[in-house]
């Protein structure tokens, strides 16, 4: 599952990583969110095991642009970790610990957090995310052929 | 809870309420609420989320630009900004789309509704009612009504990508219909799941009707739209439960907006005495209960709400019957459907002046555009609902404070932010510009 908005600068490096896997890996289970909540929440569903690739701001979670992090979705460090929330302050985060509430993560569950440097109102990634996000494509694909 | 406490201290009879971030709201303000010797002094509702120039932005832009700019507003309720700019333009344009095109305009108002509505009643306002945190806690304990909300919320985003193209920030109106019109068998593959959710809707307004409301019951002045037939999405005259009774086109004359140094929304008021009024579902609910379905109006009277209702913390009844009007209305309109012969209708070259209102989930959206002749956009005004309530809000803050201050610190603070969440008041949507005058010597 990829997370975010191509209008909003590095946010779109989950629609980015979704469009490169989709030609790379046509018969993955793959979806795109926006990062409605209830969305989330229905996708988690039915899931054994769930790949999430979101965005985070950079300066927020202390990293340099471009870094790439994976937890847990059970991790504490997720919720400091800045994936960024929507419209009434419900994002991702949010999702996660609201499917926890209701019994409903998937058993297993990673999330992929690509640290961004601009989320203005614009297209296109900045350079460092570009990169970091074309090598996740490259080590997504060889994970997948060999799971 | 949100914000700091401060607490009263020995010695002194000054109390202070300040909630320096408002959770649970769309949007960035904080509440100040000022006691002196035992008497309420002041209460200020801040706004100070930087204003968002869309009323600038929209000068110099084309005519059929403003439905995809003006939803850009708002992430909750961009469709009632589309269609109060498309039925603005449309007014001054004089096109009248075909009736299958003003039912698929309902049914894309139904499905923003339910997305906005059932959002608030479960992830927002249901947690100060059963006194939880957040809907993340409350879901611990009520794990089957929330999940219950977050299936009726997909249904209403269901309709909304369907027929807006995507869940949030539609792109399919546009001025005089739509850019194209999904198949018939799409919309009737969400009957079941639709028919489901008002069953939910249902069992909704029975669980809110419940609760137990704090006792707050005012002498507001209602506004909202009335419509000949129908409960009112974008059409009608704009009424008032103190007689008015005017078309769109007299929204400026009998309501104003004006500056208060404490917020970045403009606070609306009615002309001439500069007098607070209050519109959304309650407003709505209370000039249009003869317009709702017979099912909901049945419902209502299961509920005990077949009258007027003056107390705010009620909303959230007022909000799930809704809702089961929302769901009831959209299967009638896919049950029998008619399919518009053309997606749109064609848009004249032209210009003028152009006014609209619509019902915005939390309340009256007014739009008003002047165009030149060349179709460019040459002056925006837009009201939102939340400016609209911001001075009722206040003046509800101030009663509920002045009765309530033998409460303890936490608990006052958290009655008046349950207070604010009454209205489901949409923050980003209602910062403007402030306008700046100079005086030269």
């Amino acid at each position: 599952m990829t997370v975010g908005n191509p209008y909003r600068g590095d946010d779109g490096v989950g629609p980015y990583i979704f469009a490169k896997l989709s030609e790379a890996l046509p018969g993955a289970d793959l979806v795109a969110s926006d990062g409605e909540v209830s969305g989330l929440i229905a996708a988690f569903q039915g899931c054994d095991e769930l790949l999430l690739v979101d965005a985070v701001d950079a300066e927020g979670a202390g990293l340099r642009p471009g870094s790439v992090v994976c937890l847990d979705a059970d991790d504490p460090a997720l919720a400091d970790v800045g994936l960024r929330a929507s419209t009434h302050a419900m994002g991702v985060s949010e999702a996660i610990a609201l499917a926890r509430s209701l019994g409903s993560l998937p058993d297993r569950f990673t999330v992929i957090a690509i640290a961004g440097a601009r989320f203005n109102q614009e297209m296109g990634l900045s350079a460092d995310v570009m990169t970091a996000a074309d090598r996740l494509v490259v080590e997504l694909t060889g994970w997948y052929g060999n799971a | 809870m949100t914000g700091k406490e401060i607490p009263i201290k020995a010695g002194l009879k000054t109390r202070r309420i300040d909630v320096g971030y408002l959770a649970r709201v769309e949007g960035e303000g904080a509440l100040m609420v000022d006691v002196v010797d035992g008497e309420l002094k002041d209460v200020q509702l801040k706004i100070f989320e930087p204003p968002r120039f869309f009323e600038a932005f929209l000068q110099g832009r084309e005519l059929t630009e403003a439905p995809d700019i003006t939803a850009r507003i708002c992430g909750i309720c961009p469709v009632a900004y589309m269609m109060s700019a498309v039925h603005a333009m449309e007014d001054m344009l004089g096109i009248r789309p075909e009736e299958g095109i003003r039912r698929l305009r309902r049914l894309l108002y139904c499905g923003e509704w339910i997305e906005s509505h059932v959002l608030h009643i479960y992830m927002l306002h249901a947690p100060d009612f059963l006194g939880f945190d957040d809907a993340i806690t409350m879901a611990r304990e009520h794990p089957d009504v929330v999940k219950r909300g977050l299936r009726m919320k997909k249904a209403g985003n269901d309709i909304v990508k369907l027929l807006g193209g995507r869940e949030i920030h539609p792109i399919n109106v546009r001025v005089g219909g739509f850019y194209k019109i999904p198949e018939v068998a799409t919309f009737t593959a969400l009957l079941d799941e639709l028919k489901w959710a008002r069953d939910a809707a249902a069992e909704t307004v029975l669980w809110t009707a419940g609760l137990h409301f704090p006792d707050m019951h005012r002498d507001y002045e209602f506004v909202a739209l009335r419509h000949d037939s129908d409960y009112p999405f974008s059409e009608g005259r704009i009424v008032s439960s103190r007689g008015l009774d005017i078309a769109m086109a007299q929204y400026p004359s009998h309501f104003s907006e004006r500056q208060v140094p404490h917020s970045n929304a403009l606070h609306s008021v009615r002309k001439p005495d500069n007098t607070p009024y209050f519109v959304g579902p309650m407003a709505r609910y209370n000039l249009n209960r003869d317009r709702l379905s017979s099912a909901t109006r049945k419902l209502a009277c299961e509920v005990g709400f077949d009258r007027t209702i003056d107390n705010a913390f009620e909303s959230i009844v007022v909000r799930a019957l809704e809702v089961f009007q929302a769901f009831d209305e959209a299967i009638e309109l896919i049950e029998n459907m008619v399919v518009p012969a053309r997606a749109a209708e064609v848009v004249p070259a032209g210009g003028g002046v152009g006014m609209a209102a619509t019902e915005a989930p939390r309340g009256l959206l007014f739009h008003r555009y002047e165009v030149g002749d060349d179709g460019l956009i040459t002056l925006a005004n837009i009201v939102p609902p939340t400016s609209q309530n911001q001075l009722t809000i206040e003046q509800d803050l101030h009663d509920l404070v002045a009765a309530n201050l033998d409460l303890s610190q936490s608990e006052l603070t958290a009655l008046c932010e349950q207070a604010i969440r009454n209205y489901d008041p949409c923050i980003s949507c209602a910062t403007h510009f402030l306008k700046l005058q100079l005086r030269h010597g």
